[in-house]
C-alpha cells in the first residue's frame, strides 16, 4: 500500500507566462485563422501578395516573399538601431 | 592511383602537422617564434596600431563579423529558396539593376552564410585554445585584424558571385586569396598560443582546430607541388567547418555540464579519423573517376562517419553525466541536438556523396542535405559556441537566456523542417520526371503543383532560421553593451621573466600593464651612465 499524499488532489501556482510569450502565440494563431478563413471566403484563389494590399506598392511587391523580406528588413533595421542606441546610451 | 598517392599526400601532410606541433622545429624554433610573433603586430604598421588588443577582443570580432554575415547568408539562402517555385518573386527590384537567376542568389547564400558559420567557429576556437592553453591568445589584435580581412574576403566573394565573365572570376580569385590569408594568421595565433601553453597536453579541440585549419592550408601548398586529385580536393573542403565544430562541441557540452569529457579513447578516435578520412559530406561529384577510384571513395567515406558517431557519443555521454545542467543550458542544448542532426546529414551525404561519384541518381537530394549539415548541425554547434564563448570572450553576459533558447529552437526546427519539405518536393520532381519519361507523357499535361506547395513550405520553415539568427544578432549587440558584467574567469596574463628599461622615470601602473609581475627582474640598460660617473 503507498503512502496517502497530504497534498489535495489539484495544487495551483502563482507563475505567469510572460506577456510578450502569450502574444507571439495569439499572433500565431491569428495568423492561422486568418489564412483558414482566406480559404474559406475565396476558394481556389492565392494569398494576396503585398502589393495588393497597399496599393502604393503595386508594382514593387507583387509577390508573397515580400511579407517575409519587409520582416528580415525590419531586423536588420533593429540591429542598426539597437546598436546606435547602445552606443548613445553609454 | 592518383587517388591512392593523394591520400598519402594527406596522411603525410597530417604526420608533418602532428610531428612539427608536438617536437616544434628543431635548430629554428626560437627564430621561428619571434620572427612569426614580429610579423603578426608590429610589421603590420599603422594597420596593427588600427585595433585594440584587449583580452577576448578577437574571439569577439570574429563572432560579430560571423553573425552578421550568418544574417546575411540565411537571407539570400531564403530568397534563393523561394526563387526555386517562384522565380520571379524579385523581379520587381530590376528597376534597380539588380535582377539575379535563382542560381545565382542560392550560390550568393551558401557561399557567405559558410563563411559566416566559419567565422563563428574560428572566433570560438580562439577562445577555446587559449583556455585549453591556460595562456592569453597570442594575438588579440592580429585576431581582430584577421577578422576584418576574413570579411573583406566574403565581401569580395559576394560581390564576385553576383557578376558574370572575368570580374565575378577575378573578385573570386581576391576573395580566396583574403580568405587563404586570414586563416593563416590565425592558425599562427593558434600556434604561438599552444606554444606559450602552461598545460602539458594537448586537448583533443585543440587538435581539431589546429588541424582543421591546418590540414587545408598544407594541402592547397602541396596540391602545388604534386598531383591531388580533385575528389579528393572536394572532401577536404568540408574539413575546417567540420573540425572546428567537432573542437567547439568537445568544449561546449563538458564547459556547460560541468564534467569532463566521456571518453579519452573517443575522442582521440575522433582527432584521428576526421583527418585519416575522407567526408562524404557537401560533394557534388561530377568527377571523372574509375571504377576502383569510387570504390576506393567509398571506403573512405564510410569511415568517417565513425569519428562522427564517436564524437556524438561521447558528447551525449558527457551531457548525460550531468543531464539536469546539460540540459537546462541553452548553448548544450543546442551543440547536442547539433551533433544529432550532424549524424543524420553524415549517414545521408554517405549515400548521396556516393552516389555523385557513380550512378547520379540522387543528386536531387544534395541541396536539402547541404541546408541540413550547414545550418542544422553546423549552425546550431556554433551557436552553441556563440553562447558559451561570446560572454567569456566579451565579458559580458548575453542579453537574455530565454532569447537564446528561442533561437535554439527557432533553427533547430527551422533547418530540419526545411531538409524534410526539400527533400519530399526533390523526391516528388525525380519520381514524377521519371514517370513521365517512362510513360512518354507529356510533361505540361501533369500537375506539379504539389512540388511548388512543398517549396513553398520548406522557404517558410527556413525563414524561422533567418529570424532566429538575426534574434542572436540582437541578443549579442544588447550582452556587450548592457550585459551583465562577468567576473573574469580566463587565465591571468603572463608575466615577463626580464624586463629591460631605459633611464628615465615610470609608474608601476605602466609596468604592469607592460607585463610585469611581482617576479619580473627589471634591468636598467645605459650606455652613457659609465662614462658619465668616469
Amino acid at each position: 500500500m503507498s503512502k496517502e499524499s497530504n497534498l489535495p488532489d489539484v495544487t495551483l501556482g502563482d507563475d505567469e507566462p510572460a506577456m510578450a510569450r502569450v502574444l507571439l502565440v495569439l499572433s500565431i494563431i491569428g495568423a492561422f485563422a486568418l489564412l483558414i478563413l482566406h480559404g474559406v471566403l475565396y476558394p481556389g484563389d492565392g494569398i494576396p501578395a503585398f502589393g495588393d494590399i497597399f496599393s502604393m506598392f503595386s508594382e514593387l511587391a507583387g509577390s508573397g516573399i515580400w511579407f517575409f523580406l519587409i520582416g528580415i528588413m525590419i531586423g536588420f533595421g533593429m540591429m542598426i538601431a539597437t546598436v546606435i542606441g547602445e552606443a548613445l546610451e553609454d | 592511383m592518383e587517388l591512392i598517392t593523394g591520400m598519402a599526400t594527406v596522411w603525410f601532410a597530417l604526420f608533418l602537422m602532428w610531428a612539427l606541433v608536438n617536437r616544434g622545429v628543431p635548430v629554428f624554433q626560437e627564430l621561428i617564434r619571434d620572427m612569426t610573433d614580429f610579423f603578426m603586430e608590429k610589421a603590420l604598421g599603422p594597420g596593427a596600431d588600427l585595433f585594440e588588443g584587449r583580452a577576448g577582443a578577437g574571439t569577439v570580432s570574429w563572432m560579430f563579423h560571423g553573425m552578421l554575415w550568418t544574417c546575411i547568408g540565411g537571407t539570400f539562402s531564403f530568397i534563393g529558396l523561394w526563387m526555386s517555385h517562384e522565380p520571379t518573386a524579385i523581379a520587381s527590384l530590376s528597376g534597380i539593376y539588380y535582377s539575379p537567376s535563382p542560381a545565382t542568389v542560392s550560390d550568393v547564400g551558401s557561399f557567405v552564410a559558410s563563411g559566416g558559420i566559419l567565422m563563428l567557429l574560428v572566433g570560438a576556437g580562439l577562445h577555446i585554445n587559449s583556455r585549453l592553453s591556460g595562456a592569453r591568445l597570442a594575438s588579440n589584435t592580429n585576431a581582430v585584424l584577421t577578422s576584418f580581412g576574413y570579411s573583406t574576403g566574403l565581401f569580395l566573394g559576394f560581390i564576385g558571385l553576383h557578376l558574370s565573365g572575368d570580374w565575378g572570376g577575378h573578385l573570386g580569385t581576391a576573395a580566396l586569396v583574403m580568405a587563404t590569408t586570414s586563416i593563416a594568421g590565425v592558425l599562427a595565433n593558434h600556434l604561438l598560443t599552444l606554444g606559450r601553453r602552461t598545460e602539458e597536453v594537448i586537448q583533443p579541440s585543440q587538435w581539431l582546430i589546429l588541424l582543421g585549419l591546418g590540414l587545408p592550408l598544407v594541402m592547397t601548398v602541396l596540391g602545388f607541388l604534386f598531383s591531388v586529385d580533385a575528389a579528393i580536393l572536394q572532401s577536404l573542403a568540408t574539413v575546417p567547418l567540420l573540425a572546428s565544430a567537432l573542437a567547439v562541441a568537445f568544449y561546449v557540452v563538458p564547459s556547460e555540464a560541468g564534467v569532463p569529457l566521456w571518453s579519452r579513447t573517443l575522442a582521440g578516435a575522433t582527432v584521428l579519423l576526421t583527418f585519416l578520412t575522407l567526408s562524404p559530406i557537401g560533394v557534388t561529384g561530377d568527377l571523372d573517376l574509375s571504377f576502383g577510384g569510387t570504390a576506393f571513395l567509398t571506403i573512405l567515406f564510410a569511415a568517417s562517419l565513425i569519428p562522427i558517431l564517436a564524437a556524438a557519443m561521447n558528447v551525449f555521454q558527457t551531457g548525460r553525466s550531468n543531464w539536469g545542467a546539460a540540459s537546462t543550458s541553452p548553448a548544450s542544448s543546442a551543440v547536442m541536438i547539433g551533433m544529432f542532426v550532424l549524424v543524420a546529414s553524415a549517414v545521408g551525404s554517405l549515400f548521396v556523396g556516393s552516389d555523385a561519384h557513380s550512378n547520379r541518381e540522387l543528386t536531387h537530394l544534395q541541396d536539402p542535405l547541404a541546408t541540413l549539415f550547414l545550418w542544422g548541425a553546423m549552425g546550431l554547434i556554433a551557436l552553441g559556441g556563440v553562447m558559451t564563448c561570446f560572454p567569456a570572450a566579451a565579458g559580458r553576459g548575453l542579453h537574455s537566456q530565454d532569447s537564446s533558447r528561442l533561437v535554439l529552437w527557432m533553427v533547430g526546427i527551422g533547418a530540419v523542417l526545411t531538409f524534410l519539405f526539400s527533400m519530399s518536393a526533390g523526391m516528388l520532381d525525380s519520381s514524377m520526371d521519371a514517370a513521365i519519361v517512362a510513360n512518354e507523357m507529356d510533361a505540361d499535361l501533369v500537375d506539379m503543383s504539389s512540388i511548388g506547395e512543398l517549396q513553398t513550405l520548406a522557404s517558410i520553415a527556413f525563414y524561422s532560421v533567418v529570424i532566429g539568427m538575426i534574434l542572436m544578432m540582437l541578443n549579442m549587440i544588447r550582452g556587450v553593451f548592457s550585459g551583465t558584467v562577468l567576473e573574469s574567469a580566463g587565465p591571468d596574463a603572463l608575466t615577463a621573466d626580464r624586463m629591460a628599461l631605459t633611464p628615465g622615470s615610470t609608474t608601476i601602473r605602466q609596468l604592469l600593464s607592460a607585463g610585469a609581475g611581482v617576479d619580473t627582474e627589471i634591468e636598467v640598460i645605459c650606455d652613457t651612465c659609465g662614462e658619465e660617473e668616469e
